[in-house]
């Protein structure tokens, strides 16, 4: 409890706190324009966050967190454009709302559903996080290395698109972390002859590749497409009463546990949050008739849940250095960088991170309500600004801002590939989470595998008898394996389709 | 259309412009230009910490003219060793870095590196490694350990990072003491080795009396130092020598810089680092740090690196066995 008020208080020293409004102000703002998202902004800010306190380098990431994942449903009210795959839901009965002339209390709504659900996963990931860690401790190698497969095959089978599609990416994020000297014997491995890969793939040059350049390249190419505005007049009357919240704690509630329930999941964040409870608020509702038509209830749900996931997703960064979501790879990319690894040992050894890691989702979940009750009219009229003006510049900082951390060229090269592989792949429907997740859980796996297998003198038996293994390695192979029987079975049932 | 591309093209040639700086030219007594120091591990390490304190004593008390900028290159050590080696040699590039060099030519001979691919400028400091069980573990000293590992056989669990400097000590340690055997379990560096230590994932391991100033955790119990003398920041850790086993190695921190590089450049780089270390605030920073203060340069360095090569080969081509194994 000590920590947790140092670190609040702390919070409201003025360096952190200007950089708690700058995130939030800033992630709200590029959640809204569509094309520009949270995830970007957040690895265009990673260079940066090497020159910073790493307790600095958290507030200001949370805080981005935070902003852009509600930011997004400006624009799916208004343009019906999500801003963020997290608002996708949203805009099914935000955009409707707004042609009706009800914009203000869709935003209205909106915004006081967020808020709610971002307190509450903040609530879950207050209560739960040091409890859990201190269990997490002593997680042994082998539960360890079944919990990163399942991670895996959550992430691969549960991203959108194809499943099969997931898995390939999964595989191939492990690929990439696999060149460089072998953690185990110092045996180079997989370097092509290139001593620049003796350290394998910097994860900076690989996430701004993926997160930024790939979703500015593919901008570019979209640069002529206009998205179909709506007719809003801001004003700042809030349009949520009390009697709103008798109608809807139970949805808000609902999709609030949902919500923080997929958070934590490894890899899946507030877009699968989002759906989830869309789709089990339509189940249960008494009206399921007005959903995707405008119905109020759709918006609160998608919206305290894509918030209470932020919270939610922490949680098994902080226990198990595992990312919850997308964008909690880059808050472990953040961190390495540091030198600090996320994990059980994190409330140890670098407890201010920890418990800031915490306060600042409390208090960017504060300033983001005051951001978007006062700023959404401003940022409304900003959504249409000229993007050929912005992209290139954005594009100059990630390269200049990649070569200032890692001091190679060779990174800057290995950036803009990844910026091409991933334009050329998401194009081609491929989902990029599997791979980045992939990417930075392979060596978890690799090395829990190796050095349990030491410590067995090469006895596999250990990762078959212990209950916990068993039940998460069994429920892995279920996922791994469901894909593969599903696309047969597709495949078996298309010629009788088609004859 | 048009406006879209001369837009574009603008907000390159500005942002651009904004962010390239101005580029170096040709030298007439060094240092004309800010220095850069490869350290090839990442920020905030123990190698780090030294290599950043130099740079600041080095400014302080403004014993060069230019100042020293750490640049840490992340990765395996071998990547900024590389990079080093391949800078051009017009002595404003360095590298620092241990004795990891002479493990890793031995060891992985495919990573390319040799302390022989540079010219050696100075060593500053030495350090050795601790032995460490946890707190609750039932043994007290290292001669116990030691015996426990003897009789029980196969079953202590000691973490060390296979090929790397922690793991020479350990066979340093092991061929003192004939009949010793622990179940070697690949952990890393005493940061990584540290939450294992505490899960109970490992029974013992090994790291720097840096790491244990750095956890002072009353869970970790230190059973020994390899170090010939006993630190004056750990006073109540014997050396291994004390609990009278006959091992120990301590490990240097070198500078070098690539080879050909102008001998002024070496000779006045290495005299600021010796003036440097002979500073008080350096003094005393090496002390917390449980850091020695050696100082060598020109062909007494020369003399210890060969010294240094001719003792570490045996034990990293057992290591080397050991991994082949």
């Amino acid at each position: 409890m000590d920590g947790f008020l140092t670190s609040l208080l702390g919070l409201f020293s003025p360096e952190l706190f200007v950089l708690a409004v700058i995130g939030t102000v800033g992630g709200v703002f590029v959640g809204s324009i569509p094309g520009l998202s949270g995830t970007m902004l957040i690895s265009l800010c990673l260079p940066l966050t090497f020159y910073m306190q790493p307790v600095s380098a958290v507030v200001l990431l949370v805080a981005i967190y935070t902003g852009s994942i509600t930011g997004g449903l400006i624009s799916a009210t208004l343009l019906r454009t999500p801003g963020t795959v997290s608002n996708v839901m949203t805009t099914l009965d935000a955009h409707p709302l707004a042609i009706k002339g009800k914009a203000q209390r869709a935003l209205s709504l909106g915004i006081a559903a967020s808020f709610a659900g971002s307190i509450f996963g903040w609530l879950a990931l207050a209560v739960l996080a040091k409890p859990l860690s201190e269990v997490a401790i002593k997680v042994g190698t082998s539960e360890l290395f079944a919990l990163v497969i399942l991670a895996l095959a959550l992430i691969s089978s549960v991203s959108s698109g194809s499943m099969l599609k997931g898995l390939l990416m999964g595989a191939v994020g492990i690929l990439l972390a696999l060149p460089g000297v072998d953690p185990t014997t110092g045996v180079s491995r997989l370097t092509m002859g290139m001593w620049q890969l003796n350290g394998g793939f910097h994860i900076l040059p690989v996430l701004v590749g993926i997160f930024a350049v790939a979703p500015i390249l593919g901008d570019i190419l979209d640069l002529d497409r206009r998205p179909q505005e709506t007719q809003y007049r801001h004003s700042r009357k809030f349009l949520v009463s009390l009697g709103d919240l008798k109608r809807f704690w139970k949805v808000i509630a609902r999709s609030s546990v949902l919500g923080t329930i997929v958070g934590i999941l490894p890899g899946v964040g507030g877009n699968v949050a989002s759906v989830v409870a869309y789709t089990s608020a339509r189940v249960l509702s008494k009206k399921p008739e007005e959903f995707g038509k405008g119905s109020e209830e759709g918006i609160v749900a998608s919206e305290s849940a894509n918030n209470a996931s932020v919270g939610g997703a922490l949680i098994p960064l902080i226990t198990l250095g595992i990312p919850g979501s997308v964008v909690d790879v880059l808050l472990i990319g953040a961190l390495m960088m540091h030198d600090i690894a996320p994990g059980p040992m994190l409330f140890i050894t670098n407890a201010p991170v920890a418990w800031t890691l915490v306060t600042t989702l409390l208090v960017s979940s504060v300033l983001m309500l005051i951001t978007m009750i006062y700023a959404t009219g401003p940022i409304s009229r900003l959504i249409g600004l000229p993007k050929q003006g912005i992209l290139p510049v954005i594009l100059v900082f990630c390269v200049v801002g990649v070569f200032a951390t890692t001091n190679r060229m060779f990174d800057v090269w290995i950036m803009l590939a990844f910026g091409v592989f991933g334009l050329v792949f998401e194009r081609a429907k491929f989902p990029m989470a599997p791979l980045v997740v992939g990417f930075v859980l392979a060596p978890i796996a690799e090395k829990s595998l190796r050095s349990g297998l030491m410590a067995t003198s090469g006895d596999i038996v250990m990762f078959l008898t212990k209950p916990l293994s068993i039940v998460l390695l069994l429920a892995s192979a279920v996922l791994f394996v469901w894909p593969i029987v599903k696309a047969a079975r597709d495949w078996m049932a298309r010629p009788a389709n088609e004859s | 259309m048009h406006s879209t591309i001369a837009t574009s093209i603008g907000a390159i040639a500005i942002s651009a412009g904004l962010v390239i700086s101005g580029v170096g030219v040709t030298e007439a007594a060094w240092p004309e230009r800010p220095i850069k120091v490869i350290v090839p591990y990442s920020p905030g390490g123990s190698p780090d910490q030294l290599t950043r304190k130099f740079s600041a004593v080095i400014a302080d008390n403004s014993l060069l003219s230019e100042p020293v900028n750490v640049v840490n290159v992340e990765g395996h050590f071998s990547v900024g060793a590389t990079e080093a080696k391949n800078a051009k040699p017009d002595g404003y590039t360095f590298l620092f870095l241990h004795a990891a060099l002479m493990s890793a030519e031995v060891v992985n001979p495919d990573s390319g590196v040799s302390w022989r691919n540079y010219d050696p400028v100075a060593k500053t400091s030495n350090f050795g490694l601790t032995i460490v069980t946890h707190a609750d573990s039932p043994w007290k000293t290292l001669p116990e350990l030691m015996e426990a590992t003897a009789v029980e056989g196969h079953d202590i669990k000691f973490g060390v990072n296979l090929g790397a400097i922690n793991h020479l000590t350990y066979i340093d340690l092991m061929d003192a003491w004939p009949g010793s055997d622990f179940k070697l379990v690949q952990a890393g560096g005493g940061g990584k080795q540290y939450p294992l230590l505490k899960g109970g994932q490992l029974e013992a391991g090994i790291m720097t009396s840096q790491d244990i100033l750095t956890f002072q955790d009353p869970d970790i119990h230190v059973l020994g130092y390899s170090g010939p003398d006993r630190l004056a920041a750990l006073p109540d850790i014997p050396t291994f020598r004390e609990t009278g086993i006959e091992a120990g190695i301590t490990y240097d921190y070198w500078w070098f810089a690539p080879v050909g590089t102008p001998p002024e450049a070496i000779e006045s780089f290495a005299a600021a680092l010796e003036n440097a270390i002979q500073t008080d605030d350096m003094q005393e920073w090496l002390t917390a740090k449980g850091l020695t203060d050696d100082f060598l340069k020109g062909a007494e360095l020369q003399a210890d690196l060969e010294a240094s090569w001719e003792k570490i080969v045996p034990i990293a081509n057992k290591a080397k066995s050991a991994l082949n194994k």
